[in-house]
């Protein structure tokens, strides 16, 4: 009996001495699949998510001018391509769900995440190179999400209005439980640009062979020099530009590239700085539709020695034709950075700021490396008008079907270049006159209903 | 016949004297109750011949003095049976009193912590039993309760993606939080799949309803508690044996059911979608797949075939409907047999019980079929005489389950022919056209050919599940009214599934096919993937230690107090390793595979596009720990009163709230007033009386929520690099969800038992309950949880038993009748669009209705010249559907009433005769709506272009000309398709029908064979049944002859059953 006794009690007590060391139990993880994002490879890995990084709007160059469809073709496509393509008011209809905002919201938020997370984790001497490099990555992606925001969802850069338009909404920390009105502008100009050259500062020097989707220090101060060019400031971009080129210049020569593959490049693409595509929402934009067809007066201005007029277009159906895939190597437009846009940046800002020849010799570098060898012969411009001219020109060519034809169209207006899109659709024309509200896309009701913040008149 | 003599000899009912020369003049005994065991204090013990009286002790023992041999002994005692017993010996055995009916109706409740007497509980129980258990044939566990439990409801038209569960009791306690209510299998919660049980192992299923009795389950007791009882031999009992067999006979599944557009229908819309260039992009894609239809019409306008061909191609699809080569070819009837065997038996100090069971069934769709093996063996050994005891339960369940179903799960055009006349698989051109694969590869791909009929012949799709429980238990009885019990319980559950999908089929050729580059200069292609099948597997391994510590104490002073405590401790461990793998290139007969190179991309066909190669690697690991000390206390004053407590508190690893190994304290209190037992009471219209009120608070955990940021690791990124995924931004003031209940209940019975009723009336009150509000897209995220709502859940239980008759012919029926409602009273934060209440309601809840809401817009019919819905905007009729599917305000909708029904529950009646026995179930629910399905032209285009088309039928009855308006609400055909247009229409009060339904749900005709004492093979009984399940519906109200409980998919086939029942 007392045996039994003993041992009972004995046995209650070891239960109640390993009940005791509650914590150790109570610690366990619950879900291997599941972190607590801190350390620097967990906040790199969020940073690497190409599901919610590596992609741009997609509405812009749904409304640009570089393709055309029939009527017939136009109306098959849903609702969104569809109003899209003529520019109507009511862009949405009954779609929810616009990933255009919510998308570059989202990459905004991890950046956010990993920015405050690495505060509370300060580096080591054997870490500092890493976590600066995570850090500076951050602050170019959260610069990079609200280009494209502003560049869709705000008015184009003007100095003289430039406080008072509404921008967009800035984000600068992690409660989702603070809804933040619109900035000015300015305000999200100038956010765009801390966040860029801290990035700048932070970012290693080398662009990365493979992984396009890692900022480096030229993807930096790329992106620097398009969102100057997109805010008229010339001076400035020939600095950034310059600064990238001088790390990171190289140019593909095109003859080097299939001029049938149905994939000239791929999404490793030596050219290719920083890789971003639009987002695959849109049919309208894929390279494998056989409805799209490209601009035929654009198709028309490639020369027959211009090896972008095959490795560019694609036969879509019957004569028609539609793009091929760029950059990207997928069916997705390329929205990404690579060094050819930057060249070209450079040559406008040279242009725009009185070195207009410097301007075209940076234009023939270019060129020299997209036309059949010993068939190019360098252009030349008889004063910085026409050298601006010629540039722009190329521009359009050289970037088709990369995203950059909308906000091209929102500051050319600006300054006074008058361009009205027309589109025909049977009898009927559809007109996008310059300076339009039209360009500037509407927020989604969502975001209007639960933060209040100002729509945009359409 | 030895066996068969003891079985006699031990058998309680039996239980006879022996002959012992000892004590002549002084007869011993002692008496104890059959069905427990304990000892009776107080029975009345005399002998026939002289009448002397004498009343027995504390442990149930007597004497009295005999004069002479032979003599009768008569014993009695209230709520027993009276005994007479032959006296041809002075001492006897132990005596066993067999409880009276009304004893019996007394049952006992089993909360998983403690049985107690339904009779002294003051919570809310339901209690199956064994023969109501075993009324339903089947190897499904759950299944057996619909429509014989009060209160418990199954959901059979769930919401996709919402969070409900299949059952539900008392109706919903949580809106995004854990749903399922727990299961508790012999005193542990049970982690595996609970239908893996063998359903003839067992004993009584408890429903606990209310926080009094379910708070002792702590934070996962918010759902309500399902308590399943296994059987365990009885004390002193001589081997028994019983086998158990039947067969289950089920018909093919209804494929005519869902009204779809029919060939003609179907053939007319593309042929307009084809004339307006709907198909333009696709066709000029040369590869993607077209419908038939479409082939034909673009052949024709291609000039490959003439007109007179396309007449006869087309006229051919007409007459073309394939359901009826799929119930042939690709559905049998199902076949389910179940075997079940069990021995108990055991002396006075060892009782054993085992069982087996065998399961196999073949399920409608070709090549499914389950086969499951059950082993269980129970042993209770009194290791010292009344002060220790130890049991052991092991139980063992092996099945292997083959599923073919992804080869079931492609669509179709209707009029797609699938077999030919000679029965020979014919290929469909759903993924990739003729044309093109008539020339793709000029012979260096494997064939790319699809037929349906012949890839479920290659489906080799097997799930193998070895499960083991093993329970150990050692009571440990101090002193008189106190005891410790400790128990563990090691649970594993393991299952592999291996999907070997050989070269045989579509989906091993096509993915070796489109990872192949052909080379037409040298003609040998280079191939990416492997030629051999591609297996894929994945493992589940479940280990579950539960070990639990309690005290029982009972004692009772000066006759009227009793008081009972228990208390104790437990701890709870549960891992689950889950990992999944593909391998490629398996040759299974040498058991060998080959690498791929899962990094780099290929080209692959038909768009070039740089791919890398599926690899489907998964591998994680869940723990669930908990640390729980629970007590409860039960005090009866005077037998009438009773007052309950019990307490819990839980710690947890789960990541859930910052404070949250910080105990959950969790409780409830409960009165009892036994008014039949009062004094003054006297019995007469009304036999029996009680009241009971309980209150408490239980809890509810939702493991997705979190109070840190959370991240999980995503598949590699494009560029070869890990990746992880927000799941959760931080969220410090989080909680967890508490259930506050209020339960009160009458129990009477009149006309002298006749008629007995259980009448309860419950308030759930779910307080800062999570929710999923919208944010602001600026946010980064458009969902967040917080504790912003609270649920009211308020019903009615009634069950209310009669015996009709009470003769030669016996009637009894049961009613069962619940009324539930729950109201949202409060959510924080509005939907993000106001539509989301019409759309999405079950994540969107709408202050002031039930979960299930449903709300239409109001449509004033169709347009007489264009057959456009007409809506209402500021009391006129619009047609801006933008505007109309964007309200602006909740009035521009109307409420329409509960999606779930608010009435249901059951009417049964058991009628037997000789031997023979009938039961029929019906089952209703009423009081809630639902949304019809029709034609939804957005739908109906897009899914034409996938060559798989789901055109409701409602298409042929649309709107055509002006004049239609008058017969017809479904909307003209406008192209192209306008969404807000269709949704508007999906969205109106036009297609609301009312869910409100009888069922026949079931019959069973029993038999009870008669049997001679002395039979050769020693049977002691022998049962025949027959049984039919879902046999139809009774009444509905809808017009449109939908099943509610089926409004997609099909209605569940009707089965027969055969069975078997013998005792040895």
């Amino acid at each position: 009996m007392t045996t039994h006794k003993k041992f009972l009690y004995l046995s209650l007590f070891c239960w109640v001495l390993t009940g005791c060391d509650k914590d150790a139990f109570l610690d366990k993880k619950p879900n291997t699949a599941i972190i607590i994002p801190s350390t620097l490879p967990e906040l790199r890995s969020l940073l690497d998510n190409t599901q919610v990084f590596t992609y741009s709007p997609g509405l812009g160059e749904m409304g640009s001018d570089d393709y055309y469809m029939t009527e017939t073709n136009w109306q098959a496509l849903p609702f969104v391509e569809r109003s899209s393509y003529t520019w109507e008011s009511d862009l949405y209809g009954s779609q929810l769900n616009i990933t255009d905002w919510t998308l570059p919201h989202q990459q905004i938020l991890y950046a956010n995440i990993v920015l405050e997370q690495l505060e509370k984790n300060q580096p080591t001497a054997a870490s500092k190179t890493e976590w600066n490099n995570i850090k500076g990555s951050a602050f170019f992606l959260r610069g990079f999400a609200m280009s494209n925001l502003v560049q869709h969802f705000a008015a184009a850069f003007d100095s003289t209005s430039m406080t008072t338009t509404a921008g967009i909404p800035i984000r600068r920390n992690t409660n989702v439980h603070e809804n933040v009105p619109r900035s000015s502008i300015k305000e999200c100009y100038d956010s765009i640009f801390a966040d860029l050259i801290r990035a700048t500062s932070l970012l290693s020097d080398a662009v990365p062979p493979i992984a396009k989707n890692r900022p480096s220090k030229p993807a930096a101060f790329a992106q620097l020099a398009r969102m100057s060019i997109a805010s008229g400031q010339y001076e400035k971009a020939r600095t950034y530009a310059d600064s990238c080129l001088g790390l990171y210049n190289y140019l593909t020569d095109y003859n080097t590239v299939s001029t049938t593959a149905v994939s000239p490049f791929d999404r490793s693409h030596a050219e290719t700085i920083y890789f971003s595509q639009a987002i695959s929402e849109y049919a309208v934009l894929f390279t494998t539709s056989t409805t799209v067809f490209a601009d035929t007066t654009l198709y028309r201005s490639y020369a027959t020695n211009d090896l972008r007029r095959s490795i560019f277009f694609r036969v879509a159906s019957g004569s028609n034709m539609g793009f091929k895939r760029g950059y990207t190597g997928t069916v997705l437009p390329f929205t990404g950075i690579a060094t050819d846009e930057v060249w070209l940046i450079r040559a406008e800002a040279l242009a725009k700021t009185g070195q207009w020849q410097a301007g075209m010799a940076d234009l023939n570098n270019l060129l020299q490396k997209r036309w059949r060898s010993g068939t190019f012969t360098p252009l030349t411009a008889i004063n910085a008008t026409d050298a601006l001219e010629k540039i722009r020109v190329e521009r359009r060519k050289e970037l088709v079907w990369r995203g950059h034809r909308w906000p091209d169209l929102k500051r050319y207006n600006k300054e006074g270049a008058n361009i009205t899109l027309n589109r025909k659709l049977g009898s009927q024309t559809y007109t996008l006159l310059p300076g339009a509200n039209k360009y500037i896309f509407a927020i989604p009701a969502n975001e209007i209903s639960m933060s209040g913040i100002i729509q945009n008149p359409r | 016949m030895r066996i068969f003599c003891l079985l006699a000899l031990l058998c309680p009912m039996l239980s006879m004297a022996q002959v012992s020369p000892s004590n002549a003049s002084l007869l011993k005994g002692q008496i104890r109750a059959a069905h427990t065991a304990e000892y009776l204090q107080g029975a009345v013990v005399y002998l026939r011949s002289n009448n002397k009286r004498t009343i027995t002790d504390k442990e149930g023992r007597f004497q009295l003095s005999i004069s002479a041999l032979p003599d009768t002994l008569v014993i009695s005692y209230t709520g027993y049976t009276t005994l007479r017993l032959a006296v041809n010996s002075y001492q006897l055995p132990n005596i066993l009193l067999e409880p009276s009916a009304e004893e019996l109706a007394t049952v006992e409740v089993q909360t998983g912590y403690q049985s107690l007497p339904a009779e002294r509980a003051t919570g809310s129980f339901t209690k199956i039993n064994t023969d109501l258990f075993n009324r339903k044939v089947g190897a499904s566990i759950l299944d057996r309760l619909d429509g014989i439990a009060s209160g418990l409801i199954f959901n059979r038209n769930r919401t996709p993606n919402a969070n409900e569960s299949a059952i539900q009791i008392r109706g919903r306690s949580t809106i995004f939080a854990n749903t399922e209510p727990l299961i508790v299998v012999d005193n542990f919660p049970f982690e595996g799949d609970i239908n893996q049980l063998n359903p003839n192992d067992i004993e009584s299923v408890t429903l606990l309803k209310d926080a009094a009795a379910s708070s002792i389950w702590g934070v996962r007791a918010g759902n309500g508690v399902i308590v399943i009882t296994t059987k365990k031999a009885k004390q002193s009992s001589a081997p028994k044996l019983r086998f158990n067999t039947n067969i289950t006979i089920g018909e093919k599944p209804d494929l005519y059911y869902q009204p779809i557009a029919d060939a003609s229908a179907l053939i007319e819309m593309e042929s307009f979608l084809f004339g307006r260039g709907y198909y333009n992009n696709r066709i000029n894609q040369r590869f993607a797949g077209l419908s038939p239809a479409v082939v034909i019409f673009d052949d024709r306008r291609n000039g490959r075939i003439t007109a007179a061909d396309s007449a006869t191609q087309i006229q051919q699809l007409l007459q073309t409907d394939n359901r009826s080569d799929l119930l042939r070819y690709f559905y049998r009837p199902s076949v389910a047999q179940q075997y079940a065997l069990n021995i108990s038996g055991g002396s006075e100090r060892a009782q054993y019980y085992f069982s087996a069971g065998w399961d196999k069934q073949q399920q409608s769709q070709l090549q499914s079929d389950l086969n499951r093996f059950t082993l269980r063996n129970k042993t209770q050994i009194q290791l010292i005489r009344d002060k220790l005891d130890f049991s052991t339960d092991l139980n063992m369940i092996m099945s292997t389950n083959n599923n073919p179903s992804s080869a079931y799960s492609n669509n179709y055009s209707v009029y797609q022919d699938l077999v030919d006349d000679q029965g020979a698989a014919l290929p469909v051109y759903r993924d990739y056209r003729k044309a093109w694969l008539d020339t793709i590869g000029q012979g260096q791909l494997l064939p790319w050919l699809h037929k349906p009929y012949e890839e479920i012949r290659f489906a080799n799709h097997k799930t193998s599940r070895l499960d083991t429980r093993m329970l150990t238990s050692l009571l440990w009885r101090i002193r008189k009214g106190l005891q410790v019990q400790m128990s563990y319980q090691l649970e594993t559950g393991n299952s592999e599934t291996r999907n070997l999908q050989s070269m045989d089929q579509f989906f091993t050729r096509d993915l070796i096919n489109r990872y192949t580059l052909p080379n037409y200069v040298t003609g040998i292609p280079t191939n990416a993937i492997p030629f051999g099948d591609i297996l894929n597997k994945n493992d589940q391994r479940l280990v579950s230690h539960n070990g639990r510590i309690q005290v029982n104490y009972r004692t009772s002073w000066k006759q009227n107090h009793v008081l009972d405590l228990l208390g104790g401790m437990e701890i709870r461990d549960i891992t689950i390793r889950r990992s999944g793998i593909r391998r490629y290139g398996v040759n299974e007969s040498i058991g060998l595979d080959q690498e791929i190179n899962p990094i780099s991309t290929f080209p692959t066909l038909p768009n070039a596009l740089a791919s890398r190669i599926p690899t489907n690697t998964t591998n994680n690991q869940t723990a669930d720990r908990f640390l729980s000390q629970f007590m409860n206390l039960g005090y009866s004053y005077h037998n009438r009163y009773q007052f309950t407590f019990s307490a819990r508190r839980d710690a947890s690893n789960l990541f859930g709230v910052e404070a949250n190994q910080k105990t959950v304290p969790l409780w409830s209190v409960g009165a009892g007033w036994m008014v039949h037992k009062e004094n003054w009471w006297k019995s007469g219209f009304l036999n029996t009386l009680k009241f009971r009120l309980t209150y408490g608070v239980s809890g509810n955990i939702d493991k997705a929520a979190t109070a840190y940021t959370t991240a999980g690791s995503d598949i590699n990124s494009f560029f070869s690099q890990p990746t992880a995924y927000l799941i959760n931004p931080p969220n410090p003031e989080l909680s967890w969800e508490k259930i506050h209940m209020l339960n009160a209940g009458i129990d009477f019975s009149v006309l002298n038992g006749r008629i007995d009723a259980s009448l309860e009336y419950y308030v759930k009150n779910g307080k800062n309950l999570l929710g999923a509000s919208p944010m602001a897209p600026q946010t980064g995220v458009t969902q967040f949880r917080q504790n912003i709502a609270d649920l009211q859940t308020k019903g009615i239980d009634l069950t209310l038993n009669a015996l009709i008759m009470q003769r030669s012919l016996q009637w009894s029926a049961q009613l069962l009748f619940s009324y539930n409602r729950d109201i949202i009273q409060r959510y924080l934060v509005p939907a993000a669009l106001t539509k989301f209440y019409l759309t999405n309601i079950t994540t969107n809840p709408y202050e002031g209705k039930p979960w299930s809401a449903i709300f239409a817009y109001p449509m004033a019919g169709l347009e007489s010249n264009t057959g456009n819905p007409l809506g209402l905007l500021d009391n006129a009729t619009s047609t801006n559907y933008s505007r109309l599917v964007n309200p602006a305000s909740k009035d521009e909708f109307m409420y329409i009433g509960s999606g779930r029904p608010t009435f249901f529950g059951g009417l049964r009646n058991d009628i037997s005769y000789q031997g023979f026995t009938l039961s029929v179930n019906m089952v209703y629910s009423m009081g809630y709506y639902f949304r019809r399905p029709s034609v939804l032209y957005t739908t109906a285009f897009s899914s034409s272009l996938s060559a798989t088309p789901s055109t409701h039928a409602d298409y042929a009855r649309r709107w055509k000309v002006p004049g239609d308006e008058m017969f017809t609400t479904i909307p003209s055909m406008v192209y192209p398709a306008v969404p807000a247009r269709d949704e508007f229409y999906q969205y109106s009060n036009t297609l609301i029908e009312k869910g409100d339904h009888i069922r026949l749900r079931d019959i069973r005709f029993g038999w009870r064979l008669p049997i001679q004492k002395n039979n050769p093979l020693r049977i002691q009984s022998c049962r025949v049944y027959a049984y039919v399940n879902n046999i139809g519906i009774l009444w509905r109200s809808n017009k449109a002859g939908i099943d509610p409980d089926n409004i997609t998919g099909f209605p569940s086939p009707r089965t027969y059953a055969l069975g078997l029942e013998i005792d040895f």
